[in-house]
């Protein structure tokens, strides 16, 4: 019955055999000749007492030498396969780790991977006899138990059960979850662990976290090409900030050249344009996209990359946003029926609405709207509050810029007061229509400041804007280095001002009397402007620096602090924990819509966290109880399982660290450990050893040499 | 007093410095004789001469008595020089034929120098006179220089040849033996009875080297006989008491041999001064 060895590499080490042997042979006596005066006095050496001491060394030497290499073979862990064996093999247990990450999705030279894997493990299940054990771990984003122990019979159909994920999978956890189970190993039952992967570099990095029991055996069966082309998009970057366009990153893996590729953008599943694309070898191409104007509401953007390639899955992604609804804004003109650029108004709806009136325009960030200062009190009051109208409600206007009025209506006022006070936001301009009297007058209650007397600066020395809070939203454009000169402009004319108790001066002329007043009042804010809305007291419409400080002022007033086109896009990687927070008492159900269309409750917890594993690509959906949509975020395939690279079976079983398996099963009831399945002898080796170190050493020290 | 003169060239200057310097302080000569002036008794032993039995006290006291007589001048000293190769041992100044050397010239220059008659026979694998007994003046040198070409070899041999030549000592004297000894008991036994029957007074020399005494000797040899040429193995460790056993009963019997003959037996270190231990032999004789 032949041995087998555990460590086999360390029988090496009986070449150190010849060290005791060399010992021996220098220790050796040697005769030294000797002339002496007589010989009288000595005896013939007993020829028996001779015989004994080379009976004595050779004795030792053997000793020695069995010492040695019973140590030596202790070492190397010598095992016998069980009697039981020898004469019918024992009932085996197997362990078979599918994975199935996205990469098994691929197709080869040789076909489907996923195909090869099931081939491969229902040739494995084939060669199991009735009394073995197998059990399936399905390996994706984790390792799946998907068929405990049972009779090979019972595990195979579960094969046809399973497809490849969307997800990365780590080797590891396969082989974590696959030796907790060989752990639970009957006595005598022999543990085969087979791993069935196409081996994807980037899944074995943590084999080695994982040391497997020295007693189990481990197959590796690798599937697919080890370095196909791939080509997928990586990144799709719809919101990269105020200085980049919106793009997509390609890139390719893989020894073999890239092929032509087309390259489709859709918006809302609407095609935008489709075009070749050159696509870099082994490394990546960056497409600038361009966004079309949309309404306010979710979107989504999708690129679809067309191409030959080994994996198609991740050759598309998706990404999701949403277009905030637009600033609605409402201008009081003073001088209706005049020419348009004579208007009061003129300059403020070219700067908030260049496009307005022209046909087949779509609505931008603000929606501007005008009125009389006679139709201002129903312009603020919303349709469904006048009797008798049975339209849908009309939302009052979010922020009311007003020129110098000479005349304010008790209407007017009210209606203003009340406006504000819900919230609204209004922004005074002044101007040679309204005298300081007047206006304080009609508007002290309103306005943030006093106006105490006009002003006229000399004619070459006009007054410019000095300073200006650019922390708010007014002056949100100018935060950056030369993103504008509010200096350039020229004032001419201005009111001294006297600003009320709680306003605020967020902007002033360079003698540092106030050019912007704000205040609070109610749930609204009010707005001085110490200038006109047109040319007659400055240039300031005619610079640039106009139309970006007017979209601030009515982002000012409208409370809408952000200046993005865009919500930021929100997309998880397939197989992670994607999780929102809805906010605290968000007790509303809500139901999650997955890209295949299949609606099930979203699992939010009382602390309004919804929390769940996405698994397939595509876009998600978030409705409420009335089917509207809040929330919507996309999922795409993980960008490390487009590189399919492979490693050999071979390197990833020298990454496989082994664990003595004496740390972890318990002592068998003797020597030979008779419930393990198989013989170990190393007990038996390092104990005799022992009992012949013991003998040496009596001999040697307890005879005479 | 300890002398490192280790060449036979320096044999007489050895002998002189050692012989002067014993003389400074002695009045009389540390030698018996048989010369007319009664010295004392000491009891018969076989191979005594019957002419100096004492008659008178036999009669008297029914015992058989010698009388001895103190021999004042010119008596003669044989000096019999053991040159078997056995003597050709022992390392450094432990050499005992070197030792054995200056004992030699040192009693020869000792009787020259009391007006004596030394002379030397040399006894190995033959035996010869090499020089007769006489009182010259330059019989110290002509021993010395004999000394000096004599060199050790052969097995010890006490035949026909040893017998003719102690035939030739009619004269009664006394007669120095230095040997190891390392040949046939009864050989030695023989000449031991053989000298004394002739009326000798025998004084023995008995050198051993430390080696032979000591023994201090690991591992195994081969020993080879210096005399005989014969090989034994020897695991000489092991081999050490018994062999110092052995060596210490061989010369406690050639001492009870002697003691038995009337001869002083002195036993002699190699690896100690032979002088030192001559001399301390002659303090102790002249005492007497």
């Amino acid at each position: 019955m032949p041995f087998v060895f555990t460590h086999a590499f360390l029988l090496a080490a009986l070449g150190g055999l010849a060290l005791p042997v060399a010992l021996h042979l220098l220790m050796k006596r040697r005769q030294v000749r000797m002339k002496f005066s007589t010989v009288r006095f000595f005896d013939p050496q007993d020829p028996e007492a001779k015989a004994k001491r080379r009976l004595r060394n050779l004795l030792l030497l053997f000793l020695r030498i069995a010492c040695f290499t019973l140590i030596v073979l202790a070492f190397a862990r010598p095992f016998l396969p069980s009697p039981v064996q020898a004469t019918r093999r024992s009932p085996r247990q197997l362990v078979l780790v599918l994975d199935r990450s996205l990469s098994l999705q691929a197709r080869d030279s040789t076909g489907p991977r996923w195909e090869q894997v099931l081939t491969l493990a229902r040739k494995t299940l084939a060669e199991l006899t009735p009394d073995d054990r197998v059990a399936i771990v399905a390996l994706g984003s984790k390792a799946e138990l998907v068929a405990p122990f049972g009779p090979p019979s019972v595990a195979s159909p579960q094969l046809a059960e399973l497809k490849p994920t969307h997800t990365t999978s780590d080797l590891a956890d396969g082989l974590r979850e696959a030796a907790r189970l060989t752990r639970a190993a009957a006595p005598g039952v022999s543990s085969t662990l087979v791993l069935v992967s196409d081996l994807q570099a980037n899944a074995a990095d943590a084999i080695a976290s994982v040391p497997l029991p020295a007693d189990v055996e481990v197959r590796i069966l690798a599937v697919g090409d080890r370095a196909p082309f791939n080509a997928s998009v990586v990144d799709l970057q719809l919101d990269p900030g105020e200085t980049n366009r919106p793009f997509v990153t390609l890139a390719t893996f893989g020894d073999e050249p890239a092929t032509n590729a087309a390259l489709e953008f859709l918006v809302d599943d609407r095609p935008v344009w489709k075009r070749p694309v050159a696509l870099a070898q082994g490394g990546s191409t960056r497409v600038d996209l361009d966004l079309p104007l949309l309404a306010p509401g979710w979107h989504q953007a999708e690129v679809r990359l067309d191409t030959r390639d080994a994996l198609a899955a991740d050759n598309r992604r998706s990404a999701t946003f949403s277009v905030p609804p637009p600033v609605r804004v409402l201008l009081v003109e003073g001088r209706p029926g005049v020419r348009s650029f004579r208007e009061q108004t003129f300059f403020l709806a070219a700067a908030l609405d260049p496009r307005a009136g022209e046909p087949g325009a779509v609505n931008g960030r603000f929606v501007v709207s005008r009125c009389t200062p006679a139709e201002l009190s129903l312009a603020l009051t919303p349709r469904s509050d006048i009797a008798g109208n049975s339209n849908a409600p009309v939302p009052p206007p979010d922020a009311v810029l007003v020129p110098a009025q000479r005349a304010w209506s008790t209407d007017a006022l009210t209606a203003m007061e009340r406006f504000i006070r819900s919230g609204g936001g209004a922004a005074f301009f002044v101007g040679d229509e309204a005298p300081a009297a007047s206006v304080n007058h009609a508007l002290g209650e309103l306005l943030p400041a006093q106006l105490l007397q006009s002003e006229a600066a000399e004619p070459e020395n006009p007054w410019r804007i000095g300073a200006a809070d650019r922390a708010t939203a007014v002056f949100d454009a100018f935060r950056s280095p030369n993103s504008g000169n509010l200096a350039v402009a020229e004032f001419t004319r201005r009111f001294s001002l006297q600003p009320a108790p709680g306003s605020t001066v967020l902007a002033r002329f360079d003698d540092g009397v106030p050019c912007l007043v704000q205040r609070t009042l109610g749930s609204g804010r009010v707005l001085l402007v110490n200038t006109t809305s047109d040319t007659a007291w400055s240039d300031w419409p005619k610079h640039k620096t106009f139309v970006p400080a007017i979209h601030g002022l009515a982002r000012q007033l409208a409370r809408r602090t952000d200046d993005r086109l865009l919500t930021e896009p929100v997309a998880f990687a397939a197989g992670t924990e994607a999780v929102f927070n809805l906010g605290n008492g968000s007790t509303q159900r809500l139901d999650l819509m997955l890209p295949d269309g299949i609606r099930t409750q979203a699992p939010v917890d009382a602390r309004g966290e919804l929390r769940f594993d996405t698994v397939q690509p595509g876009v998600h959906r978030l409705l409420n109880y009335s089917n509207a949509e809040s929330l919507r975020f996309a999922v795409h395939t993980p960008n490390a399982e487009s590189d399919l690279t492979g490693i050999t079976a071979k390197q990833v079983e020298r990454r496989i660290v082994r664990r003595d398996p004496g740390s972890v099963e318990p002592p068998g009831p003797d020597l030979f450990g008779t419930d393990s399945s198989r013989r170990e002898l190393w007990r038996l080796l390092l104990l005799t050893a022992i009992v012949l170190l013991l003998v040496e050493t009596l001999v040697a020290n307890r005879t005479a040499p | 007093m300890k002398l490192e003169i280790p060449i036979v060239d320096d044999l007489p200057l050895l002998a002189h410095i050692v012989v002067e310097g014993f003389l400074d302080g002695l009045h009389r000569s540390p030698f018996l004789g048989y010369s007319t002036e009664f010295s004392s008794y000491r009891q018969y032993a076989p191979g005594d001469n019957l002419r100096h039995l004492d008659w008178k006290v036999w009669a008297r006291t029914d015992q058989l008595y010698i009388r001895q007589f103190e021999d004042d001048t010119n008596f003669r000293c044989h000096i019999l020089l053991d040159t078997s190769a056995s003597m050709d041992f022992g390392s450094g100044h432990g050499h005992k034929f070197s030792s054995a050397r200056i004992l030699a010239a040192v009693l020869a220059q000792l009787m020259v120098r009391q007006r004596d008659a030394p002379g030397l026979v040399l006894f190995g694998t033959d035996a010869r006179v090499a020089l007769p007994a006489r009182t010259s003046r330059d019989q110290a040198l002509e021993i010395f220089s004999l000394l000096s070409e004599t060199r050790p070899g052969g097995p010890t041999r006490m035949g026909p040849d040893l017998d003719g030549i102690l035939q030739t000592f009619v004269r009664r004297g006394v007669v120095v033996v230095i040997s190891d000894f390392f040949t046939d008991e009864t050989t030695t036994l023989d000449l031991l009875r053989r000298l004394h029957g002739m009326g000798q007074e025998v004084i023995v020399f008995h050198l051993l080297a430390p080696e032979e005494i000591d023994f201090n000797l690991k591992g195994e040899f081969i020993m080879e006989d210096l005399e005989s040429g014969s090989e034994i193995v020897v695991d000489a460790g092991t081999f050490r008491v018994e062999f110092q056993r052995r060596v210490e009963a061989f010369c406690e019997q050639i001492r009870s041999q002697c003691l038995g003959l009337e001869a002083d037996y002195v036993r002699l270190r190699t690896d100690e001064p032979v002088e030192t231990a001559l001399l301390r032999y002659l303090e102790r004789r002249a005492a007497l």
